[in-house]
Formats: structure tokens, C-alpha cells, sequence
């Protein structure tokens, strides 16, 4: 549900960039489902009280993000890395939290059975490497001024794409591993 | 500018990093759920080899206790019946009533009554849930003491503390499977049984002053008496030493931890 949400708000963010349309609203609005769709899913594969707390403090977290940037300081010019860059930092403790969860509870089933699993290995792989970018990203837009400098700064974004490509295949792998492995 | 660039990659090389780190920390924890499913299972498999051995011994010590139950009727209170019955007949056959005999007929059947309550109290499987250990192996003590072949005694060392149920048993068993191996082979005339209530450790030690063996035997696994009281004992997590010298007598030593 997520990756689809995910995916219309880039497809429409992509339509406004040849005609120079500012599309940092649905960067927003990207960051907010984020937040909602990942925190709910953590909510649901956590097990103990004290976890599926800090998925709910993510999820209101996100809320406020965004009523903050939407409704209170109205800012719709700048994009929002330091919130993605918080965004993945979290993602990153829960992944944590997931990986802590299992090895508490091994069982003999195998983990590349676990479709759970390929997720948090594919959130931990494009996270921990994103967030750097994300905080690179926020210390730059504050730092450079320049136009055109600013324009190469959107480089960072050759990363990201890595990042994503890579665990796309992680999640794309999962799932061919258990279908297979299933049958 | 290019100073910025630079910076850029540099920040991209640092992304990729991270993300091979990631991939190094997803190796980890696969590596190290492996190892504590290894551990899980060695466990299991060590439980269910303290379960089978619990049975086993469960099992064995019946078996014993029919035994001993067995030769004790037939030795024992079959042979005071016997008297009884041979002292009734004499008074059967005197024309005057012999009250000595008739005393001694009493004394007779009323002995065999005694030994009759013993052995349905030997036969009650409470009996050792409910005993310590020491009474217990007192009590075995005194049957051995009954076949009249050799003397035996029982001491113990320092404040007794409870044992486990289930290790209660086991080390039962490694005591018996210990006396049973002195009564058929050794040929000793003195067992002492020595309990030494220790800090973390009960250490028991079963002596018999009887031929004692060639150790190699143990390393041959021909003894596989020996070799059952050192397994068991392995199961309750303790060791079990056999010392022994040829015509010199054999000491058995038991370790065993209270939990």
C-alpha cells in the first residue's frame, strides 16, 4: 500500500518537473505516508508494548512534521530533508527493534521464509545509506546559496537511486525466494 | 564549485558505505541467530537426553525394586513363614500345648509381617519423592546389609540441602547402579557411602574395599555399568570419577550442583 501511495506521488511530483512546477508538496506528502504506512506496519509486526509504543510516537511525529510544515510555518519552498533524515534515522531504530525481536524468539523456520524479514533488511540497506544523504542534503541547502550550486547539489539524488535500486532488489529477491522456495 | 562536487561524491561514496555496512550488519545477525538456534537446539536435544535418561531410570529402579522385592519375599519372609509353619505343625503334633513354640510361632509370623510392611513401603513410588536422599539410600543400604554378605555404612559431611526431584533421582539410580556393580563383582566385605554437603556441590562417595579393576577397562567401554553412571551423571550436569586399583577396592565420585 505504501509502495503504491509511494509510487503516484512520485509519478505526480515527475510531471511537474519539466515545467519547472514547484513539486515540494508531494515530497510532504511522501514523507507523511511514510511515516503512517511504516510506523502502522511496525505497529503490527512488534510484539512487545514498549515497541509498538515507539512506532506510535513515529507515527505522530510524522503527523506533526507535516501539520507543522502545511498548516502552522507554510513551507512549501524548501524540501524537507532534515524531516526524511529524521524519517530514516527512525526507520533505522525500528529495523533495529525488528532484528532485536527475532533473535529473542528463534525459531527453526528460516528467516528468508519471512517476507518481514526482507523488508527490514531492504528499509536497513536504503536507510542507513539515505540518511547521510538527507543530512548532507539539509547541511547543504543551509551552507550554499549559489543557484547553480544549488542545482548541483541534486546529485545527491544519483545516490538515492542506488540506494532504492539496491533494495528493491533485496525486496524483489524475498519475494522470489519464498515463492520458490514455497512451492 | 569543484570543491562541491567533490563534496558530493564524497558524500555518495560515504551513502554506499553505509549501505555495505548495512549488508555486513544484516550478516551479523544472521550469523548470530544461527548460533543461538544452534544453542536452542543443543539445549533441547540436552533436555530430551535428561528426560530419557529420567525415564530410564525411572524404569530401572522399578525394575530393581521388583527384584530385590522378589529375592526378599523368597529369602526372607518366605523362609520365616516356613519356620512358622514348621513351628505350628510341631505344636499341631504334641498332645500338650507347647507355649514356648506358640511364642515362637507368634514372634515368626509377626517378624514376617514387619518385613511384608517394609517391602509394600519400598513399593510405594512416593516413598522417594518424599524421602531425602540419604533415607533412601539408607534404606538401600539396609537391604544390602540383609544379604548379609558385606557391612555397610553412611555418612555425611556439612548441612544438607534439597536436591532437585528429578536429579534426586538420577543420582538414586547412579547409587544403586554403584552398589549393584560391588554386590555382583567385586567381592567386598565393606561399602561406605559418604555425602559432603559442599557450598554449590553435593559430592557423594561410594567406597568398597572389595578387587577393585584395571581402569582400561573404563577406556575399552567394557564396563558399561561405569560407563552408565558416568553418562547419567553428565546428564544432571555433574561428573562422576571411578578410581580404582586392582585388590585395592574402587571409590565412586559423584558431583552433582543443588539446582
Amino acid at each position: 500500500m505504501y509502495y503504491f501511495v509511494a509510487a503516484i506521488l512520485m509519478f505526480l511530483a515527475s510531471f511537474k518537473v519539466l515545467p519547472q512546477i514547484d513539486n515540494i508538496r508531494e515530497y510532504d506528502l511522501l514523507l507523511l505516508s511514510g511515516s503512517i504506512f511504516i510506523s502502522i506496519y511496525f505497529f503490527l509486526i512488534f510484539e512487545t508494548r514498549s515497541k509498538k509504543g515507539f512506532a506510535i510516537f513515529i507515527l505522530i511525529l510524522g503527523s506533526l512534521n507535516f501539520i507543522k510544515r502545511e498548516f502552522i510555518f507554510h513551507q512549501y519552498s524548501s524540501f524537507d530533508s532534515f524531516g526524511f533524515y529524521m524519517f530514516s534515522l527512525f526507520t533505522i531504530i525500528m529495523v533495529f527493534m525488528y532484528f532485536n525481536q527475532v533473535l529473542k524468539a528463534v525459531s527453526d523456520k528460516s528467516i528468508f521464509l519471512n517476507f518481514d524479514f526482507w523488508i527490514n533488511v531492504a528499509f536497513l540497506i536504503y536507510h542507513l545509506g539515505s540518511f547521510v544523504i538527507f543530512l548532507s542534503l539539509y547541511a547543504l541547502s543551509v551552507l550554499v546559496y549559489r543557484w547553480e550550486d544549488r542545482l548541483s547539489i541534486g546529485n545527491l539524488w544519483a545516490g538515492q537511486n542506488i540506494l532504492l535500486f539496491v533494495s528493491a532488489i533485496c525486496i524483489n529477491t524475498g519475494v522470489v525466494w519464498i515463492i520458490y522456495h514455497r512451492e | 564549485m569543484d570543491n562541491l562536487s567533490q563534496g558530493i561524491t564524497i558524500v555518495v561514496g560515504v551513502a554506499i558505505s553505509l549501505a555495505i555496512v548495512a549488508i555486513g550488519i544484516i550478516s551479523l545477525f544472521l550469523n548470530y541467530r544461527n548460533k543461538r538456534l544452534q544453542a536452542i537446539q543443543e539445549t533441547e536435544k540436552m533436555q530430551a537426553a535428561f528426560n530419557q535418561q529420567l525415564l530410564q531410570s525411572q524404569l530401572e529402579m522399578q525394575e530393581h525394586t521388583s527384584n530385590m522385592i522378589s529375592a526378599e519375599i523368597h529369602d526372607n519372609v518366605g523362609q520365616i513363614l516356613s519356620l512358622a509353619k514348621v513351628q505350628l505343625n510341631l505344636i499341631d503334633q504334641g498332645e500338650t500345648l507347647d507355649r514356648t513354640l506358640l511364642a515362637d510361632a507368634k514372634e515368626s509370623v509377626s517378624k514376617a509381617m514387619t518385613d511384608l510392611r517394609d517391602i509394600a513401603k519400598s513399593l510405594n513410588s512416593e516413598r522417594i519423592k518424599l524421602s531425602s536422599l540419604q533415607e533412601i539410600t539408607e534404606l538401600e543400604l539396609q537391604r544390602v546389609n540383609r544379604l548379609g554378605l558385606m557391612i555397610t555404612s553412611l555418612k555425611t559431611n556439612g548441612e544438607t540441602k534439597n536436591l532437585q526431584e528429578q536429579k534426586k533421582l538420577i543420582i538414586f539410580r547412579i547409587i544403586q547402579e554403584s552398589l549393584q556393580n560391588i554386590i555382583k563383582h567385586s567381592k567386598a566385605k565393606k561399602i561406605e557411602i559418604c555425602f559432603h554437603y559442599e557450598k554449590d556441590i553435593l559430592r557423594i562417595e561410594v567406597a568398597d574395599n572389595g578387587t577393585g579393576f584395571d581402569k582400561t577397562l573404563l577406556e575399552k567401554k567394557e564396563g558399561l555399568g561405569l560407563q552408565n553412571i558416568i553418562s547419567r551423571a553428565l546428564v544432571i550436569g555433574g561428573e562422576a570419577n571411578i578410581n580404582s586399583v586392582p585388590g585395592q577396592g574402587t571409590v565412586i565420585t559423584i558431583i552433582s550442583p543443588y539446582e
